[in-house]
């Protein structure tokens, strides 16, 4: 007995309940677009984050205040009263593996020009940092050693603020107000970057840069920045460097958190696979949903069409016969239900992706776990029905009404 | 020596229902040649279509020894049950017992389709089984719900015609029919007895068993008599 002409009969039996057949195939069909979405989403953004931040150049070692109390919270930062000017000086001085050091304040503040204002992310810095992240200079120039030393009144323009605040006009050397709690400050623009996109929550291009003494002396009046960014020779050693110089400076060494950005795209990297797989792992659950209801419609089927079961086999089908169309019923219902599941779950990550800022990636993993489960789920499910029917004794299907 | 065609001797099928036992044939014997047209005739409830249950290898009986051409039906296997079902024997059933969603063609086809015929040989045997048995050609596409009676029981006789089997068994096949198509089909039977094959007609009705060459009278399961009928 040829396959695909027990196939073509099942077909022909989908066929004729189209309604019913889709109402059961909804559950895997949920399912596999559930999966397919998780699986792409979550590896278009895992993607997009580490482009980012191997973007920020490698070498990049981050000194910030330790966390308390698990992650999050302004209150877990416990070290912002510990970070000052000199010991920056003396960390990037005492480390043979640091390159380049500067210390940073991230705060936030109203930017403004003429009749135009943009709220803006302020950082204040030192001359050094554009080459630890990998700023290009655009127009003019960076923060240098001498507007540090002098405090001087600078600022340097992310491209999104040059051109909310700016429009076309060159910008270079024009005044703008930077409002910051209570204070107004005038700030002479001397450079603007180039632009760097926006990653997921964070845009750099909405950020501008100040010299960190003016920052601390004329307008906060604070002793200490947030953190230090550092440009590593070797990262792992200059990690240790840094961390045994800490040690001597601050007792606790919960107080201070010294990472590289290899660690940091190491734990991304882990986090967010955990992540994918437990989402897709609850996306299939609703796949094994699917498989039940599956069983269930053949179940009834099975019932349903006992006389036509007796009929075949009185004309000469074999167990096997009967038992292939039926699961091959449940298996082209599975797989149908699959292939809709992909072509939804390929639309909702495309979608996603284009609000997320990444290129949907449509990857062979997510393809074969969707067919496979789905033609795993038809096999599984439809196997005890399948059986049920190969089983019926031909006189009682006969007799029955 | 050859064995007749079909032997049975003391042929039982007894149901349980529950502890109850349920004995529907209770010792029945036959000989039947090749080529004979017998009438099974008897009241309802008799088992008579048991019997051809037993006689066409849908059913085992529960005792007894049955030979078909030479073959220990007992002993057989399933799947050998269904490859004699598929290749030697053909049903006609009363309530026509045709696949409803599909149309005569494919009705016709099915046993081909389970003896592992091409689609091209299949189509041409069913077209020539259904021109065999009297069906125009336009109704070859017609769903059985668009078919009159008469014409679904011509579709049943050509489906069992297609694979050209040693027998044929019909239970009770004009009983849902008028009498003038139910005389049709009978024609058609008895043109078939005429090319050679086996008939086993099943019926209650005296006029219908009339046109077998013998009449086995069946009563609570046992064979009451025989007759010999002068065509
Ligand atoms: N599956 C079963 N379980 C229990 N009893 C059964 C079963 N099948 C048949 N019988 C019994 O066996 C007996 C013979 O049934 P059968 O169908 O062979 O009669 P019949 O002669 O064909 O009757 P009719 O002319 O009404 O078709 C009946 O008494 C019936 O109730
Ligand atoms: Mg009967």
């Amino acid at each position: 007995m040829i396959v695909s002409e027990l196939a073509k009969v099942a077909l022909q039996s989908l066929m004729i309940n189209k309604l019913r057949s889709f109402l059961s195939m909804l559950g895997i069909i949920i399912g596999v677009t559930a999966v397919i979405a998780i699986i792409s989403i979550g590896q278009g953004a895992t993607q997009m984050v580490q482009e980012t931040i191997s973007s920020l150049g490698s070498g990049l070692v981050t000194i910030s205040p330790g966390f308390r109390g698990g992650w999050g919270g302004r209150a877990a930062r416990t070290a912002s009263g510990l970070f000052t000017l000199e010991l920056g000086e003396e960390l990037k001085e005492k480390s043979p593996d640091v390159e380049e050091l500067v210390p940073s304040i991230q705060s936030g503040g109203l930017l403004k020009y003429g009749e135009n204002s943009y709220q803006a992310s302020i950082v204040a810095t030192a001359s050094g940092y554009e080459n630890i992240f990998n700023h290009t200079i655009a127009e003019g120039r960076f923060l240098v050693a001498e507007d540090v030393d002098n405090y001087r009144k600078v600022v340097v323009l992310g491209s999104n603020v040059v051109r909310e605040l700016f429009g076309n006009q060159n910008p270079l050397g024009k005044k703008t107000i930077i409002q910051m709690g209570q204070g107004r400050f005038i700030f002479e623009v001397v450079g603007v970057l180039e632009s760097k996109g926006q990653v997921m929550f964070f845009n750099f291009d909405n950020q501008v840069y100040i010299p960190v003494t003016t920052m601390m002396k004329r307008m906060t009046g604070s002793k200490y920045v947030n953190s230090y960014s550092a440009q590593a020779i070797d990262s792992e050693e200059a990690i240790k460097q840094v961390e045994f110089l800490l040690a001597k400076r601050l007792e606790d060494p919960d107080l201070y958190n010294v990472t590289s950005q290899e660690e940091i795209l190491e734990t991304i990297q882990r986090v967010s696979a955990t992540m994918i797989f437990m989402l897709a792992g609850i996306a299939g659950i609703s796949l094994l949903v699917g498989g039940i209801g599956i069983m269930n419609i053949m179940l009834v089927s099975v019932t349903e069409r006992t006389r036509e079961i007796g009929i075949r086999k009185a004309l000469g089908a074999k167990r096997k016969d009967i038992l292939i169309q039926f699961i091959v019923e449940a298996l082209v219902m599975s797989l149908v239900g699959g292939a809709i599941g992909l072509v939804l779950g390929w639309a909702v990550s495309v979608l996603v992706s284009r609000y997320g800022g990444w290129a949907p990636t449509l990857s062979m993993f997510s393809v074969v776990v969707g067919i496979g489960f789905s033609s795993a789920v038809g096999l599984v499910f439809g196997i005890y029905p399948a059986m049920k029917a190969a089983k019926l004794n031909p006189v009682e299907a006969l007799r029955y009404e | 020596m050859k064995k007749p065609f079909i032997q049975a001797n003391d042929i039982w099928k007894i149901y349980y229902m529950g502890e109850v036992e349920v004995p529907a044939i209770r010792g029945i014997s036959l000989e039947i040649k090749k080529g004979e047209f017998i009438a099974i005739i008897g009241p309802s409830g008799s088992g008579k279509s048991t019997l051809m249950h037993i006689l066409g290898c849908l059913d085992k009986p529960t005792k007894g020894i049955f030979y078909l051409d030479e073959e220990d039906i007992l002993k057989a296997s399933e799947n050998r049950l269904a490859a004699i079902r598929n290749d030697r024997i053909g049903f006609v059933f009363q309530q026509f017992n045709l696949l409803a969603r599909r149309s005569a063609l494919e009705n016709v086809e099915t046993p081909c389709l389970y003896a592992g015929k091409s689609r091209k040989e299949r189509i041409r045997r069913a077209r020539e089984s259904l021109l065999k048995v009297g069906l125009e050609e336009k109704r070859f596409s017609h769903h059985p719900n668009q078919l009159s009676g008469g014409q679904r029981q011509r579709v049943a006789i050509a489906r069992a015609l297609i694979n050209d089997p040693d027998i044929i068994f019909a239970d009770e096949p004009t009983g849902a029919l008028d009498t003038r198509s139910g005389d049709e089909i009978l024609e058609i039977f008895q043109q078939l007895n005429k090319e050679g094959r086996t008939l086993i007609l099943v019926t209650h009705e005296r006029y219908v068993a009339q046109y077998a060459e013998r009449i086995i009278h069946i009563k609570d399961g046992r064979i009451d008599s025989e007759e010999l009928i002068a065509q």
